[in-house]
């Protein structure tokens, strides 16, 4: 009986764990790139085409973080953030979908409002103070085919 | 056993008060993290004794804080990066929750002169002085992350 307890919570744990293992991506040496700033930490997911990739996170100076991701269709920038306190475990997944143009810098911000996770993305604008202007491409995350 | 009842002693007093107005440490505190454009992203992060409402206000004195290192007499909040590309000032940091702790967080622009929606650094240290239980505009040195 203890054996089928503690194989189920192994498998249980094995399927937690799965849900977030995705290959990373590897664009072809041709596929243009564009760079998002991400304003915090977690994992970054890429959607394209329904399928998911992990993305490497690049460090820089400053503690600037930043993700590269392809241009000329729509993709899904997903943000997992995982949440433990000593009662329990919480994971949310958030993001945007958006097409990414040749020569555009974007920033995304994720983070907690209240009980909720989400993210925000906008392009970078060097011609405001704020620095950023509305991508007008940006919808809600979702990972179709 | 006496190291034991030593960690013991320090894990109960560390864990024992709510966050005080301090720069990030082991119990939370302020950071900044540059950009983009013109902007900060400063955020306050507190543990689970701390109330959101103070939080905020510690996020806020801290921006403060940072106008007055620059010199800047006035500053714009923008509780998302959404809100900075639309020039949508806030009056408090957004809150949310992190591992059932509170975390405050605002994007930040420094004025030298007023503008629809900014506020007075002066009267921001001077009206937080009591909330912080600080001396009114301390050094503003703080912790980049």
């Amino acid at each position: 009986m203890k054996f089928v307890n503690y194989t189920m919570i192994a498998a249980v744990a094995l399927a937690l764990c799965a849900c977030n293992t995705y290959p990373t991506f590897s664009p072809d040496a041709n596929t243009m790139m564009v760079p998002v700033r991400v304003m915090n930490t977690g994992k970054y997911l890429l959607c394209q085409n329904g399928k998911r990739f992990n993305l490497p996170l690049k460090e820089e100076a400053n503690n600037v973080s930043s993700v590269q991701v392809p241009v000329g269709e729509v993709i899904g920038l997903a943000v997992y953030t995982e949440q433990s306190t000593v009662f329990s475990v919480s994971y949310c997944t958030s993001g945007v979908n958006f097409k990414p143009v040749e020569n555009q810098a974007y920033v995304m911000n994720n983070g907690f409002f209240e009980n909720k996770c989400f993210a925000e993305l906008v392009k970078q604008d060097k011609s405001k103070d704020t620095g950023v202007s509305l991508e007008p491409s940006a919808t809600p995350y979702s990972c179709q085919p | 056993m006496h190291k034991l009842c030593l960690l013991l002693a320090s894990s109960v007093l560390l864990s024992a008060c709510a966050t005080s107005y301090q720069s990030d440490g082991i119990t939370g505190g302020y950071y900044e993290i540059p950009g983009p454009g013109q902007l900060d992203k400063v955020a306050f992060s507190g543990n689970g004794l701390i109330k959101p409402s103070s939080v905020q206000n510690y996020a806020l004195y801290r921006a403060a804080e940072l106008a007055k290192s620059k010199n800047k007499p006035y500053f714009i909040i923008y509780r998302t990066l959404v809100d900075a590309a639309r020039n949508n000032p806030g009056n408090l940091p957004l809150v949310g929750w992190m591992q059932g702790k509170p975390v405050a967080y605002s994007f930040v622009l420094y004025l030298d002169e007023s503008r629809p929606g900014a506020l007075t650094t002066a009267t921001v240290l001077a009206d937080m002085a009591k909330v912080v239980g600080g001396t009114p505009a301390a050094d503003g040195q703080g912790v980049m992350k």
